[in-house]
């Protein structure tokens, strides 16, 4: 009877399969070509800032900024240009969601770029001169295979952060119109729109496939052939064949050891730094370089502009038109005076997301470090790999109806950007405490919360920051999702710098306001990074660092 | 004329905060063909940066470098290099980092890949052709270093620090291998220009050790070293000299 029962729903959803499949493909198209366009955007980047002591002084700067917008912020204001370049059309919103996932990837790639060529040994530098390897030659044989090993890890860490924001791209509603393209985002915001849940996790459980599909055969025997481009040696142990449990081990050894991204952001802070004195100290050569650049960033947005003027100039002066009448209407002023409340709302919530992240993150990372085995990590790496946008529907499912639900859904959705970063960053931390330190703790008679106190807490600082930095990107980027839920065709919102993004976009078309509430997003960011993130790392290295 | 000349080479570096520092002052030597030459100093005295000096991979800020009489302005065609830490690429197999030494040399493929391969069988790598340098232990590794400046026949030789980061046995091994070829009239290297802050080594290996001193390096003194080959390290007069000039450094 049982059997009778579920036939018609098991049937139902075996129709589904043919539809599921081209959508993934679409969306794997997607993916692919928006990593694409990443690598052959961030490489010469990377190479050129990297090499030329001035370029860099401009270029890691910029990127910074770049890497500060929160993407998903920026998407919106790419969709409504997209869209009008292209008239609506299928097209402008394909462009506008691979441009998504390319300002996802491209940045992080190019960070990588430069720090791998910057981390070229001298010698070794000195040797292709030496041996007179030329341009072509530097190139080929010394950059580029330098690249290769932080270029196929960050290169799969932006693989998995695009289905992230694939996932929220392929369904965009603008005002009344809806533009979306066929994917398995889309699948799944639709199914879910509709209360279908069964859909919805078929749908998710084909992304969960084709992502431990895509990572089976494209990210393991590239990680497998990166190995051959690192500079340490071999250990004995690792130089044997390994089985897929140690490889899946050592590749989570080597994604712990890696992210060194905050490190080279700090950099880039500190050439930013660098570049606001040089503009205030007279240094003519590099002046003229910053003015010729200033120049010509001013000559190319004019060019833009007018590009679009002349080919949307209808377009361009119906929306001067909107928003002049809209400066008249009360709802713009409404909103821009929520703009305070709103920060500081998106600050709160982000802190109390921090906070519940931690709270879970720090014992388990202490446990995991030194106790886990292979078959626990391997869980934390498919969980870890789900995009987390795609599980929205379900986690909303059950958090929405509980008391104070949206205020809860709304954290609990912040940090699904955030906690990874963490916890991925704490292992490491944890790891990197020389064990001879808390041995000799030990022998001292230090356990317990005076252990932790005096050697846990310490050696982890450094690493905890790291994860801070990242983990609050993240959340940045995640309170765009989280303050402003689709589920079962209603919309539910708090007050927040993300909701009022999303309702500028989607409810009322305002690039101005969109805009508005982005530099002021960036521009938190930016101060946060700045006054307090580099100060503490500063601070924290400075002190806790193990020589 | 001799074959390689300084004439008041002066080289300082400047940073952004500090008054410009000098790290070589009025550098004027000769090195004639068939020379062995060891530079001997206290450590941050500028032998590594002279070396790169004579090489052309940096230019003097002061003076010049004469090759064949002509000045080296950039990289010498004639010249090859061996690092303190071996300079291998690590992606690259042994044969790959070997014919690196023949990159901007207008000869085949084939012609590179015979000559690599031949070079790597007098080394004593033979075998280990398809390996990567991680593979190998740090005396292997610094014979692919002397392989990949060898296999174009260079005129000098220059080494940097060579021995110092092997453990003794090898490094003793090495020395003589590479006294033999220098001797081998038959084989590259005709001179060879050493830095070494080992003065046993510098005695052990050299005609003549020129001795720098302390930052600004200058040229403090010229030891011949007449002693006849083969050498051996433990003679009284070898440390008679050895005494000599470390006395001169310290």
């Amino acid at each position: 009877m049982w059997v009778c029962v579920m036939q018609p729903q098991v049937e139902g959803l075996l129709n589904e399969v043919p539809l599921l499949l081209s959508n993934l493909s679409y969306s794997l198209l997607r993916q692919f070509a928006a990593l694409l366009l990443s690598y052959l955007f961030a490489i010469p980047y990377g190479i050129v800032a990297a090499r030329s002591r001035r370029a860099e002084s401009v270029m890691l700067p910029i990127l910074d900024i770049l890497q500060s917008v929160p993407i998903l912020g920026f998407f919106p204001v790419a969709v409504l240009f997209f869209i009008a370049v292209f008239g609506g059309s299928r097209l402008g919103v394909e462009l506008a969601a691979v441009f998504l996932i390319f300002t996802s990837q491209a940045w992080n790639l190019a960070f990588s770029t430069y720090e791998s060529v910057s981390a070229i040994p001298n010698e070794l530098f000195e040797a292709s001169k030496a041996f007179r390897l030329g341009r072509v030659g530097r190139i080929m044989k010394l950059y580029l295979p330098s690249c290769v090993p932080k270029l196929v890890y960050n290169g799969m860490m932006s693989w998995a952060g695009g289905w992230y924001f694939l996932v929220a791209a392929e369904i965009i509603t603008i005002g009344s119109e809806e533009f979306k393209v066929p994917g398995i985002g889309s699948y799944i915001a639709e199914a879910t729109y509709s209360g279908n849940l069964s859909h919805a996790l078929l749908g998710l459980g084909a992304l969960i496939f084709s992502v431990v599909i895509v990572d089976l055969l494209l990210w393991a025997p590239l990680r497998d052939y990166a190995e051959r481009f690192r500079y340490e040696a071999f250990t004995a142990q690792e130089a044997r064949q390994p089985t897929l449990y140690q490889r899946s081990l050592k590749w989570f050894g080597k994604r712990l050891k890696k992210p060194s991204l905050p490190t080279v952001r700090l950099r880039a802070l500190e050439k930013t730094k660098e570049i606001i004195s040089i503009v205030y100290t007279p240094m003519p050569k590099v002046k003229t370089t910053l003015k010729f650049i200033r120049i010509l960033l001013i000559i190319s947005i004019a060019a833009l502009i007018s590009l679009i003027l002349l080919y949307q100039y209808e377009a361009v002066v119906k929306s001067v038109n909107r928003f002049m009448e809209l400066l008249k209407e009360p709802q713009f002023f409404i909103e821009l005076s929520l703009l305070p409340q709103a920060l500081l709302a998106s600050i709160a919530r982000l802190g109390l997301a921090y906070a519940a992240s931690l709270a879970w993150t720090l014992p388990l990372a202490a446990w995991l470090a030194w106790r886990a085995r292979t078959a626990t990590f391997s869980l934390l790496d498919v969980l870890a790999s789900i995009p987390a946008t795609a599980l929205f529907p379900l986690i909303i499912n059950v958090t929405i109806h509980l008391p104070y639900g949206l205020f809860l859904t709304s954290i609990i959705l912040t940090m699904t950007g955030m906690q990874w970063y963490i916890l991925f960053n704490l292992i490491g931390g944890f790891r990197s405490i020389p064990s001879d330190i808390i041995e000799a703790a030990r022998s001292f008679g230090l356990r317990g919360l005076s252990l932790w106190r005096r050697v846990m807490l310490p050696g982890v600082m450094p690493a905890l920051i790291t994860g801070s930095i990242t983990g609050w990107g993240g959340g940045w980027n995640a309170l765009i999702v989280s303050e402003y839920i689709n589920y079962g065709g209603e919309t539910y919102t708090v007050l927040g710098l993300g909701s009022m993004l999303d309702r500028a976009a989607y409810e009322l078309g305002n690039l101005t306001l969109l805009l508005i509430i982005l530099v002021t997003m960036t521009s938190t960011i930016v101060l946060m990074n700045r006054v307090i993130w580099r100060r503490a790392y500063h601070y924290v290295l400075h002190r806790y660092r193990f020589e | 004329m001799p074959l390689l000349e300084l004439r008041n080479v002066t080289k300082s570096f400047t940073s952004k905060t500090q008054t410009p520092f000098v790290v070589l002052e009025h550098i004027t030597m000769a090195v004639d063909k068939g020379d062995f030459v060891c530079v001997v100093g206290p450590s941050g005295c500028g032998k590594s940066t002279l070396l790169r000096i004579i090489c052309g991979l940096i230019p003097p800020t002061d003076g010049q470098v004469l090759y064949k009489g002509s000045e080296v302005t950039r990289v010498c065609d004639e010249m090859a290099m061996v690092f303190q830490s071996f300079a291998l690429f690590p992606w690259l197999t042994v044969l790959e980092n070997v014919e690196i030494g023949l990159y901007s040399k207008k000869m085949s493929r084939e012609e590179k890949r015979r000559r690599a391969l031949k070079m790597i069988e007098m080394i004593g790598l033979k075998g280990f052709e398809e390996a990567y340098p991680r593979e190998l232990s740090g005396g292997m590794k610094q014979r692919v270093g002397l392989a990949r400046a060898l296999v174009s026949e260079p005129t000098v030789l220059l080494m940097d620090e060579p021995f110092s980061s092997l453990d003794p046995l090898t490094a003793t091994h090495l020395r003589e291998e590479l006294i033999d070829f220098w001797l081998n009239p038959n084989m590259a290297p005709d001179t060879v220009i050493m830095v070494t802050h080992s003065v046993e080594e510098a005695v052990y290996l050299a005609n003549r050790v020129i001795v720098l001193s302390h930052r600004p390096g200058t040229i403090i003194k010229e030891v011949p070293v007449d002693l006849p080959r083969p050498r051996d390290p433990r003679s009284d007069k070898l440390y008679a000299l050895v005494d000599q000039i470390t006395s001169l450094i310290a």
